[in-house]
């Protein structure tokens, strides 16, 4: 079984660097956006199945609390392309 | 009301997570839950929404449980148009006036089409939704209103 | 026995999940542009995640793991459409218009000039 969750490990691992090229190349900024918010998901899933492998819990509060900031950062950054400040909630309405 | 119930889901989740370290966690996790909550109400429920009745939560929560069963075939079509050899994408961008007038309503469609395959929700401003759909052929179903009326059946019943 | 099928189900999901992340990532890398991309995105990444994660749970051995895999899971399929979402709003905000296949092709034909 272990044998599996390393090698699902290193697949992401390879697909995460692989994001990184678009992060890198992308031609706009929500583009490496996207690529940014997309290795964070995939870093959660690599965070579990290291804690899951090595039998440690502690990894899966780093994934818990990196998700949270991920998603947070994915928001924040988006509010900033969209409006190009961050404060200021109720500039539309 | 709404301020007792987020800080008790705050609360359950902060056990959840330090389950076993004792009594001074639980207390130090309440007294986080009730500032966290207050504060949060006071700063971000401005717009106040009539409360969901019991009924409506759960078919909220059937509905959602659907549409997990959706998204399956939503990214199983993204990944066969992924592989082939050229990509055979042809992206429109359609717009579409929703009759449903409760907010939380046209959120829940907003994910359904973005859940639903080929097609992604852009901008829901008032009742005009932008929706970027991968093949004119993905755009059909949510201009006949599938979904919408799904929607307007488990939350608009009463009006 | 039953911990032989429910770590053949644990393989069987963790398989398909590491396939929808390929798709997700293959996708990123090949269509055309942001909008596109975020199709790829937002659902084979919440797919594969979700996936992966209940395979991962089935086979979670100490206590305390488990439960923090499931508001894993949760945390993933609510944070994948929301980011989409906030992206794709923040892009076509930002004056991004979405590619299209004429578009596409003038591109293509200004090219050798």
């Amino acid at each position: 079984m272990s044998a599996l969750l390393w090698g699902a490990l290193l697949f992401l691992l390879v697909n995460a660097f692989a994001c990184l090229v678009r992060a890198v190349v992308g031609p706009t900024l929500p583009d490496r956006i996207v690529a940014a918010n997309v290795i964070g998901t995939k870093t959660v899933v690599i965070l579990v199945l290291l804690g899951v492998v090595r039998d440690q819990v502690i990894w899966l509060d780093v994934a818990l609390v990196y998700g949270l900031l991920s998603l947070t950062i994915s928001l924040v950054v988006g509010r900033l392309i969209e409006t190009g400040r961050l404060r200021d909630l109720e500039a539309k309405s | 009301m709404r301020p007792i119930s987020l800080i008790a889901g705050l609360f359950v989740f902060w056990l959840v997570l330090t389950a076993g370290l004792g009594g001074w966690s639980a207390l130090l996790g309440l007294f986080l839950a009730g500032t966290i909550g207050l504060t949060s109400v006071r700063v971000l429920a401005r717009h106040e929404e009539p409360a969901l009745s019991a009924g409506e939560l759960v078919g909220l929560t059937l509905y959602g449980f659907g549409l997990s069963a959706l998204i399956l075939p939503a990214a199983w079509q993204v990944l066969r148009a992924v592989m082939q050899r050229r990509i055979g994408v042809d992206p429109i961008v359609i717009e579409h006036r929703t009759a449903l007038r409760r907010r939380l309503a046209r959120v829940a469609l907003a994910n359904s089409i973005t859940l639903t395959p080929g097609t992604h929700c852009v901008d829901l401003d008032g009742d005009l939704l932008t929706i970027h759909c991968l093949e004119p052929r993905f755009a059909e179903p949510i201009l006949e209103g599938v979904l919408e009326q799904r929607l307007a059946r488990l939350l608009e019943r009463q009006a | 026995m039953s911990e032989f099928l429910l770590s053949v189900a644990a393989a069987l999901l963790i398989a398909s999940g590491c396939l929808f992340f390929l798709a997700g990532t293959v996708g990123l890398l090949r269509l055309p542009d942001f909008f596109c991309r975020l199709h790829a995105t937002t659902k084979c990444d919440a797919v594969g995640g979700v996936l992966i994660l209940l395979g991962v749970a089935l086979v979670a051995g100490a206590d305390g793991q488990t439960v923090r895999i499931v508001a894993l899971i949760a945390l993933i399929a609510i944070s994948s459409p929301t980011a989409g979402h906030a992206l794709a709003r923040a892009g076509w905000h930002a004056g991004h218009r979405p590619w299209t296949r004429e578009s596409g092709e003038k591109e293509k034909s200004h090219e050798p000039e």
